[in-house]
């Protein structure tokens, strides 16, 4: 009697990981090989003469008010500059409430209320972002 | 005053009715060129190939890009605006689409494996950001434009004209509503499926689709991938896939089926995240979910959704990418490798193209990745194939778009940004 359950149950073992290894399902996605930092010093320009290395660069996404300062730029580059505010069918009333939230969020941040600053600056992203591109 | 009121509304109706004229004109040359019909269009326009600005690609693009030992990288054609490409059959003729309204050909006409000629395609049809060309096996030249899909039946031979025989299979305003059409995510591209369906990819036109666009988008297959049968007759359109942000790239697996396709992620949310996408479709079907709009790439959730929890129906097909990009690398056209000219490691592996993105500090892109699969069909390692385009101040000397094999098993690299078309060849040594 045990033998034979012993048998049954590496029969379902086998039978187990055949399927899933015919599935061909991979759970979890591989990265590319180029993400990985090995050159600390390596020189990175932004191809406007501004240049910084690679281990300032990896301090500055990482402090605590690299999201604000991330923000208030990509708000000013898609609603403010010329050719960004060009890209979307932006309303009058849409582009003040955008520019609404993105002063008020940019006050928050430099007064030290980095979440809170966040937080509106995200609310004037989610208007562009539902916005539909020209 | 009654006479300047004549003129006025002459005026106004001259000109609603050339404006009409405009409009109908590629109407009436479908209709002349789907019935074998000349109409008297003038030969396209000619891109001269041995220039100086051919030379200087040479010399200032072409020297700097690196590639791993026993590859050469030489200058194919000279191609304003290159994006993506379909090879032909017989002649060798590579057809090129644009963001713009032009499609070009360009042909080695004396066999040494670099374009004689390049042309303007079919100049009699009006085309509307006519990105996507594709090509089958038996001939025939499908091109996907921002909201129509042409059928161009022996190109190789009707090519040589002005009138080249083109007959749509979706008719201009029937690929998405006309309502939703946009210039950004707008690029199309096609692929022959190995059921002989003609296959396309429909970028969604937003950075995050609000969900007042669902489930229209869903519906239509608006940041998606559609089928439907690629000769006149029953369209059997279907939607294959759903929850693709902007792909721009796709191909089938030649030993396997599997469908594989990039994936543009979503901008604003970071210079590191979220990742670009390289996917395996999980199945066919209106109900196959790719993360869009609650994912913004990999498994970051985009701010929009970040609280909401996502639909069961979508959560329970949702299919994980299988290779995640660096962020904003921008991941464009890619194919399968199946010539004998690489070595055998390439065989069957994933070429891809990165354009490039303006959306970071870092500047990235600009280089040609290549994935290999393991036995199970599944994606093994994503490393840099070829790069070089970007200096070191951050510049770009030249933007891939797409890779695609050539007749003699080199691969075509095409570069929008420099305008050209090149060739990468194995030789060993």
């Amino acid at each position: 009697m045990l033998k034979k359950l012993v048998i049954l149950t590496i029969l379902a073992i086998i039978v187990g990981l055949g399927i899933f290894f015919m599935s061909g399902k991979q759970e979890t996605a591989i990265k590319e090989s180029s993400t990985i930092v090995s050159e600390p010093d390596k020189k990175i320009c932004d191809g406007k003469g501004n240049c910084t290395t690679e281990l300032e660069y990896q301090k500055s996404i990482q402090a605590d008010n690299y999201k604000c300062n991330y923000y208030v730029k990509y708000i000013w580059s898609e609603s403010e500059r010329e050719y960004g505010k060009k890209q979307y069918k932006y309303t009058e009333e849409n582009l003040k409430k955008i520019q609404a939230l993105k002063n008020e969020g940019k006050s928050l941040c430099e007064s030290g209320k980095l979440k809170e600053g966040e937080a509106k600056l995200e609310e004037a992203i989610k208007i562009i972002n539902f916005t539909m591109l020209n | 005053m009654k006479k300047l009121v004549t003129i006025v509304t002459s005026f106004i109706f001259t000109v609603l009715l050339s404006a009409n004229v405009f409009a109908a004109g590629d109407d009436a040359n479908i209709q002349k060129l789907s019935s074998f019909k000349k109409t008297g269009t003038s030969p396209g326009e000619v891109i001269p190939q041995n220039t100086k600005f051919a030379e200087n690609v040479k010399n200032n693009i072409i020297s700097k890009v690196k590639l791993p030992a026993g590859f050469k990288i030489e200058l194919f054609a000279v191609v304003p605006d290159a994006r993506h490409m379909a090879v032909s059959r017989n002649k060798g003729t590579v057809w090129i689409g644009t963001r713009k309204t032009k499609v070009w050909q360009a042909t080695d006409r004396d066999m040494d494996n670099i374009a004689d000629t390049v042309e303007q395609f079919s100049p009699s049809v009006s085309f509307d950001i006519p990105n996507g060309p594709c090509y089958s096996d038996d001939g025939h030249l499908y091109i996907a434009e921002r909201n129509r899909v042409l059928w161009f039946p022996a190109a190789e031979y009707f090519m040589e004209s002005p009138d080249t025989v083109a007959i749509p299979i979706i008719n201009q305003g029937d690929l998405i509503p006309p309502e939703e059409e946009s210039y950004n995510h707008t690029a199309r591209v096609c692929v022959i499926g190995p059921d002989n369906k003609l296959y396309v990819s429909m970028g969604q036109p937003f950075n995050v689709a609000g969900p007042d666009k669902y489930p229209l988008y869903d519906e239509v297959g608006i940041g998606g991938i559609i089928r439907f049968n690629r000769f006149p007759g029953k369209l059997e359109r279907e939607v294959v896939a759903i929850g693709i942000r902007n792909s721009v790239g796709h191909a089938f697996h030649p030993g396997n089926g599997d469908l594989w396709f990039t994936d543009n992620q979503v901008d604003g949310m970071g210079d590191e995240t979220p990742p670009g996408e390289l996917n395996k479709a999980c199945g066919l079907g209106p109900d196959v979910w790719y993360g869009h709009p609650y994912y913004g790439g990999g498994n970051v959730r985009t701010g929009e959704y970040k609280g909401q929890s996502i639909p069961s129906a979508k959560k329970k097909k949702y299919c994980k990418p299988q290779v995640e990009m660096i962020a904003h690398a921008a991941d464009l056209g890619m194919m399968f490798y199946t010539g004998n000219m690489f070595p055998a490691k390439y065989k069957n592996a994933i070429f891809s193209a990165q354009h490039g993105s303006w959306n970071a500090v870092k500047p990235r892109g600009a280089r040609v990745m290549v994935t290999f699969l393991n036995s199970a069909g599944n994606a093994e390692k994503t490393e840099v194939f070829a790069d070089g385009w970007m200096t070191d101040i951050g510049t770009y000397l030249g933007r891939p778009v797409d890779v695609q094999q050539y007749v003699d098993g080199s691969i075509l690299v095409s570069d929008d940004k420099a305008g050209v078309v090149y060739r990468i060849t194995y030789s060993g040594t």
